[in-house]
């Protein structure tokens, strides 16, 4: 009888996980489904879309109380992200380990560290390239609070979270103009017998995207360069790129990977008004990786310092440069 | 004088307006996106009615229509390949799948040779899904391998089975089977060149559609940057799975058509040479472009049949044709990693450059002599 049970409660749990991710599934083509509405001019069909989101949402939160998940998914007010207890484990290496903050709307937030020190780790795990071993990544996306733990990697940007690489990853084989319009492929709602037969609704939403995107090449002032393939570009552009791809989407939340590596002073001064620009102009939060410390301390409002996946300190600039373990890891300590 | 003053007026870097065309119909037909593989699908029909009258020989028409087959599945490994950076060795495996289902649905059921067609596309819609399930674990040369073991287990399965494929004789179709619209046209050999032809232009339009689209644009983004794709919302599991089924539906397209076109088969045709030959014809014409992937699939299939053959010389050494594919795959390799299709545009953009720098250059001695004039 015991066993039956176990069983039984087995296969209950399984498919109610499988109706949360179906829901979450559906929760997420709703968010789509809203952003390509904003992009087409039909604020009609917008009233269809919220309904169905606070329909998924309802069904979500239900789900994740008969899964015994009720934990407290609050974020407190003006926050919009916030890291609880964030493990992230490969083997015995200890990766993150048990990283906790919070980030505010708005902010430019930087996070640095010694070489190694998991800053990459944390932008992985809330991107879900990985999946972290323990802990909760809570985002505010408007009036719900999501845990990012419960999303597939492709399913991360429609929520307004979008990032750059460390190393440039471009597609080579496209024009710029297709690059940036590729930060805009989750917006597209049409399928692929659409897609087969050019069908006036892809070219509608295609014609809406291009027109988009130019924009936003335009915005990032590298135009110029529309037409041409992006292999063989100068690092500085293709930066611009990647930073121009990401902002395809309407980001709420962007992440940037050591956007100064590789650039002289002059480009790291224009980069860091850059940044501003684009928290200003696109009223998102921006949460950057960074080796210069001059850009670092120039453009960021706050800053956490973390050392062998631990934190070491969070604070103002000012502060951080003040700190005592900061500079012992970076310095190593003066005793010896 | 007024041109001078249009000049002074334009900003530095504006270049003027140019002046609208008028959109004649012939224009409006070449403008259209379409129109270069209309024109193609024409000129194919015209082959094959010259090749009625008389005019070509019979031979020739036959061996352009084997390489159109072949043309249908190296079209689908171009998106295979070329779109989505998976090698597989497995096509030809597809291509006998395809055509044995269907040949064995055409010949032991009351079905429509529509309904023939669609059942076994759907069949291979489906082991292309089982199929695409590999790719998302291993990449490169690792699932060529394990694709090609794919192919040589179904290759054992087409001898073993005898019911199904008539084992190593392989399967002959009857003329009485082969009808079309309820027996209203027998499926000749010309009417079948006829459909190829149809198949190839339509699958041509769908390809070209396709790559201009998200889903192209998703497929070589997945290729060139798997991480930067996921993190732009691009599902790694339905663009691979996507290349995987299109692939496999093109490979059995073909596999079809080859029952309808030949005739008979036997699982020697499906060895693992097919799929090299494939394979080389992609490299050999360029694996991100339409027409180099045909002019590479004739020839590498049709050029030893359709001209060769009148010469004396590759008459008598009939495996010097391998040898010549061979050097040409090396050379292009080397040279134009794009294959054929990236030399044409190379020489393309040349001769237009010439151009372009011939007609300045009159225009320049034009304007000097006219100015000479008014002094």
């Amino acid at each position: 009888m015991k066993a039956w049970r176990a069983i039984e409660g087995f296969f209950v749990k399984r498919y109610r996980l499988f109706l949360f991710d179906l829901y979450n599934g559906r929760l997420i083509r709703w968010y789509r489904q809203k952003k390509n509405n904003a992009l087409l001019n039909a604020p009609r069909r917008d009233e269809k879309c919220d309904a169905q989101i606070a329909k998924c949402v309802a069904r979500i939160k239900l789900l994740k109380q008969k899964l015994g998940r009720a934990e407290d998914e609050q974020l407190s007010e003006g926050a919009v992200l916030r890291l609880d207890g964030l493990c992230m484990y490969f083997g015995g290496v200890k990766a993150v380990d048990g990283l906790s903050f919070e980030i505010g709307q708005g902010e430019i937030f930087g996070l640095i560290g010694p070489n190694g020190a998991g800053k990459t780790t944390v932008f992985n795990c809330i991107t879900q390239f990985y999946e972290p071993t323990r802990g909760s990544i809570l985002y505010r996306n408007g009036a719900d609070v999501q845990n990012l733990t419960d999303l597939k990697v492709h399913n991360v940007i429609p929520l307004g979270i979008s990032r750059t690489f460390q190393n440039v990853e471009t597609i080579w084989e496209l024009t710029v103009l297709e690059n940036v319009m590729i930060g805009a492929h989750a917006n597209f709602m049409t399928g692929l017998f659409a897609h087969m037969f050019h069908l006036p609704a892809l070219k509608r939403e295609e014609r809406a995207i291009r027109a988009k995107a130019l924009k936003v090449l335009e915005y990032m002032d590298i135009s110029a360069y529309a037409g041409f393939y992006a292999y063989g570009l100068p690092y500085g552009v293709l930066k611009k790129i990647e930073i121009a791809r990401a902002l395809m989407c309407d980001p709420q939340f962007l992440i940037l990977d050591e956007p100064a590596a590789g650039m002289n002073e002059a480009e790291t001064k224009e980069l860091a008004r850059m940044i501003k620009r684009i928290r200003d102009d696109y009223r998102c939060t921006v949460f950057l990786v960074e080796h210069d410390m001059g850009l670092v301390m120039d453009v960021c409002e706050r800053i956490c310092a973390i050392s062998f996946g631990k934190m070491l300190a969070i604070g103002t600039p000012k502060e951080i440069q003040g700190n005592k373990a900061v500079v012992e890891a970076y310095l190593g300590s003066s005793d010896e | 004088m007024s041109v001078l003053l249009k000049k002074f007026k334009m900003q530095p870097g504006q270049s003027p307006a140019p002046a609208p065309k008028k959109a004649t119909p012939i224009g409006k037909f070449f403008r259209h996106p379409y129109s270069h593989f209309m024109i193609f699908g024409v000129l194919l029909v015209l082959v094959q009615v010259l090749a009625m009258t008389g005019v070509l020989s019979a031979a020739l028409a036959r061996s352009v229509g084997v390489s159109l087959i072949y043309s249908i599945a190296s079209l689908g490994f171009c998106l295979l390949l070329g779109y989505s950076g998976l090698a597989s060795l497995g096509t030809a495996g597809f291509m006998g799948l395809g055509g044995y289902m269907f040949a064995y649905l055409l010949a032991h059921t009351p079905l429509p040779f529509f309904i023939c067609v669609a059942v076994s596309v759907a069949a291979l819609i489906l082991i292309g899904a089982l199929v695409g399930f590999i790719s998302l674990r291993i990449e490169g040369i690792y699932l060529a391998i394990v694709t090609l073991g794919l192919s040589e287990i179904l290759v054992s399965f087409f001898k073993a089975f005898d019911s199904f494929t008539g084992g190593a004789s392989g399967v002959n179709l009857k003329a009485k089977d082969l009808v079309f619209m309820f027996g209203a046209f027998e499926l000749s050999r010309e009417v079948s060149f006829f459909i190829i032809t149809a198949a190839l232009v339509g699958l041509m339009i769908v390809t070209a559609n396709l790559i201009n689209s998200p889903t192209g644009r998703a497929m070589l983004a997945m290729k060139n940057s798997t991480s930067a794709a996921q993190a732009m919302g691009i599902s790694k599991v339905k663009i691979r799975l996507l290349a995987f089924v299109l692939a496999t539906c093109y490979a059995g397209i073909a596999g079809i058509l080859y029952a309808v076109y030949i005739r008979s088969m036997n699982p020697s045709v499906w060895s693992l040479s097919l799929s090299l030959n494939i394979l080389a014809a992609i490299i050999l014409g360029g694996a991100r472009s339409i027409w180099g992937t045909l002019v590479g699939a004739f020839l590498v299939f049709g050029i030893n049949t359709m001209f060769l053959q009148d010469i004396a010389f590759f008459r008598d050494n009939p495996n010097f044709i391998m040898i010549f594919i061979g050097i040409l795959i090396i050379l292009i390799v080397m040279l134009y990693p794009g294959g054929l299709a990236q030399l044409a545009k190379t020489a393309w953009h040349k001769i237009k450059a010439w151009i372009r720098k011939k007609l300045a250059a009159a225009k320049d001695k034009k304007a000097g002599a006219g100015e000479g004039g008014a002094e």
